[in-house]
């Protein structure tokens, strides 16, 4: 076969060409650190990549939201405990006017029981941030009003009640509150304590049943405590499986998209050692001709 | 018998054959590295004898002809891979740009930008008594509204780069045509006049070479020499006539016509066929696909929204989130702009409530194209593969092709090639033979002073 000058440089100019353009791209994979920079590195690839960067996506919008949920539990966990001690001040003291030699007494306690009053009906309007965390699904409207002459506690006619359900995984959502009617069985807690305070100031004895319904309330309060503690404790442990999920995704997607450095700064040098090769034998062979030796 | 100065008349001839030899190598080696060019061979012919007593005389040699070194059948498979090619090349670069229009993988894709806005609602169920997350809501949506303007303004932009493209490329191929028209007839008159209108040629196939990377093209000789060049059975070169072509748009396809009969030609291939195959089939489908995304985005999201209720008394219901209907027009209604509170989160007028704000968020799982089988994101990503897997095929075909046609340039180029080696070894060889014929004239006039002396 003939071989003629312009065909050899031909042939090695497309060799070197080929070489350099694979070193182009190995070297801005290796310096982005990612394998998959276009969609034609990897049109399938590319597909998994938006897919688990989705799925990553809303896994951080889970963790957000369980996060807040928790700490809406936390709070209303406090807030319950918070009320419990008011009951048991409140149990104390009925329980001291219960014995009738502390009658003269009684006006002072009219004056506590007054401002465990206004302590109690301030727990129940709690807010966090914006709402009012018993108030169900009425989040804006403060759930219990205390008459300005404390003869009455009202309800938010528009309810009290409602379950906010907040999403926590795909498909998965949790209760995140416990509402009023739950929490305070509407306004009795407050109706009780009322009643024993106006027995007080007429100047008789509360009926000593007063005592045990304070004590029933006592333990529904602390029942509802330490249903928004397990709430918690739910959405903490559901937490830890969300992050776990998120390191694995997250692993997941370097393993599709991210460059294997050792091996790309490998596939470098191979490439730079045959750029190398090439242009050492082009210029060896193609300066020689027939003329290098005619005198 | 012979005399001497037949000898002298011989010696001449052999110096002048020598000398279109030596021409012939110093051209070929001047135009080693020209385009197209044929190396081009001298043959000499002894020259008709003189009859003696004692037998034929030999008078020496001629040069009969200037040969060019050439196999048509490597230039017809060069045209044809060529034309392969040029499609290819073209389809990869454009498809290559679409590429960059997506964008993807990245954090600003539409992928992105699908996530944070099916994530946006997803937030607000989480609080749905703050304004912030509304807020939160319109932004992203007003992004991807943003992406989806972004994407499909770019690919009209392409479309009317191609549509300009197009024509440029319609004037090369009318040039070229032309080009190889005139020199059509001038081969027909040279060849007439017997003169082997070598070089001529050698232009005519190049022009024909670079012709056929535009668009497919049939080639035929005639008895004469002249080309015809034919696109799908239309012949658009003959000798000194050839057909101008022009684009014409109808609605969103351009068709290449013959300016003559006004007929469609079928352009298949090269370039240019790459380019309409494009800009009519492939960016209509993308358009069609994003326009398909963006109505399915619109009417899902606002058939939830409209049944969904925002913050007021009493709560507002009913309201669209979306206006517009593809990816052009898609857009936010204003109405909840001006009023965040219209943002539906509630599923029964109470704020607390998040059922609409969460089934929104779960929309981005909900298979609802398709015939109800693939999600709005499974949809875009299938969309983004397709795209990829054709850039891929587009650049795997034109690395076969290039690879094919460096294969027949060297086979070209081994049989017609310059090569220097053996230039110069021709040089050496008639320079020799030059040489020796001088020599012979040398001898022969010595020869004439030995007679002369002699008087």
């Amino acid at each position: 076969m003939r071989i003629t000058e312009s065909s050899m440089a031909a042939r090695y100019m497309d060799s070197i060409n080929k070489t350099r353009e694979r070193i182009v791209n190995l070297q801005s994979q290796t310096a982005a650190g990612k394998r998959v920079l276009k969609v034609s590195d990897d049109p399938q690839g590319t597909a998994l990549i938006m897919h688990l960067k989705s799925l990553i996506a809303a896994n951080e919008q889970y963790i957000s939201n369980t996060q807040e949920a928790q700490s809406f539990m936390e709070t209303t966990t406090t807030t319950l405990d918070q009320i419990s001690d008011v009951l048991i001040s409140l149990k104390e003291i009925t329980t001291r006017a219960t014995n009738g030699s502390l009658s003269g007494e009684y006006d002072s306690f009219v004056t506590q029981v007054d401002e465990y009053l206004d302590e109690l009906v301030n727990l129940a309007n709690t807010k966090s941030s914006l709402r009012y965390i018993f108030s169900g699904t009425n989040i804006l409207e403060q759930p219990f009003t205390l008459a300005a002459d404390r003869s009455s506690v009202t309800v938010n006619p528009n309810g009290i009640t409602g379950t906010v359900r907040i999403p926590i995984a795909e498909g998965l959502q949790q209760d995140g509150n416990i509402d009023g009617q739950e929490a305070f069985q509407g306004s009795a807690i407050f109706d009780l304590v009322i009643r024993i305070r106006d027995s007080l100031s007429a100047g008789s004895s509360p009926d000593t049943s007063d005592v045990t319904q304070l004590d029933t309330m006592l333990n529904h309060v602390l029942t509802q405590s330490s249903r928004a503690g397990l709430m918690a404790q739910q959405l903490t442990n559901h937490l830890s499986y969300l992050e776990g999920q998120s390191t694995s995704l997250k692993s997941m997607l370097s393993n599709v998209q991210d460059t294997d450095v050792a091996e790309s700064i490998t596939q470098l040098q191979e490439n730079q050692l045959m750029l190398q090769a090439a242009l050492n034998i082009t210029a060896q062979i193609l300066p020689k001709t027939l003329l290098d030796y005619l005198g | 018998m012979s005399n001497l100065s037949t000898v002298l008349e011989t010696a001449r001839r052999a110096l002048m054959s020598h000398r279109v030899a030596m021409d012939t190598v110093g051209h070929n080696v001047a135009n080693a590295e020209t385009p197209g060019y044929t190396r081009q061979r001298v043959n000499f012919e002894a020259t008709p004898p003189l009859r003696t007593s004692v037998g034929f005389l030999g008078t020496g040699v001629t040069v009969s002809s200037i040969e060019r070194i050439r196999e048509q059948f490597i230039d017809t498979q060069i045209r044809s891979t060529n034309d392969a090619l040029g499609k290819a090349k073209s389809q990869h670069t454009v498809l290559s740009q679409v590429e960059a229009m997506i964008n993807e993988p990245s954090d600003t894709g539409l992928s992105s930008q699908l996530d944070a806005f099916f994530n946006a609602f997803q937030a607000l169920s989480v609080h749905p008594e703050e304004s912030a997350y509304r807020n939160a809501v319109l932004q992203q949506g007003n992004l991807l509204t943003q992406t989806f303007h972004q994407f499909n303004s770019n690919l009209q932009q392409l479309r009317n780069d191609l549509e300009n493209d197009v024509n440029t490329k319609i004037q090369t191929i009318n040039s070229l045509s032309k080009k190889i028209s005139e020199l059509d007839l001038q081969i027909i008159q040279s060849s007439a006049s017997g003169v082997e209108p070598n070089d001529l040629r050698d232009q005519r196939d190049y022009a024909l070479r670079e012709l056929s990377e535009l668009v497919r093209i049939n080639v035929s000789e005639d008895s004469q020499g002249a080309a015809l060049v034919a696109i799908g059975g239309t012949i658009i070169a003959s000798k000194n006539e050839y057909v101008e072509l022009s684009a014409q748009k109808n609605g969103n396809t351009i068709t290449i016509i013959s300016n003559e009969s006004g007929r469609q030609l079928p352009v298949q291939s090269g370039s240019l066929g790459g380019i309409l195959e494009i800009y009519n089939t492939t960016i209509p489908s993308y358009i069609e696909k994003i326009n398909t995304l963006a109505s399915a985005l619109i009417t899902n999201v606002n058939n939830l929204h409209r049944s969904g209720y925002g913050i007021g008394t009493p709560a507002p219901t009913g309201n669209d989130f979306f206006v517009g209907s593809s990816a052009h027009d898609i857009g936010i209604n204003q109405d909840l702009f001006d009023n965040p509170n219209l943002v539906a989160a509630s599923g029964n007028g109470q704020t607390g409530d998040n059922s609409t704000a969460v089934a929104l968020s779960n929309l981005q799982m909900l298979a609802v194209l398709n015939g109800n089988s693939t999600s709005i994101p499974q949809f875009y990503s299938a969309f983004v593969s397709e795209l990829g897997t054709a850039i891929n095929k587009s650049a795997n075909l034109e690395t076969t092709q290039s690879l094919i046609l460096s294969q027949l340039d060297v086979q070209r180029s081994s049989v017609s090639g310059v090569s220097i080696d053996e230039e110069m070894t021709n040089m050496i060889k008639y320079q020799r033979a030059f040489e020796a014929s001088a020599r012979m004239i040398t001898t022969v006039d010595e020869m004439f002073q030995t007679i002369l002396n002699m008087v």
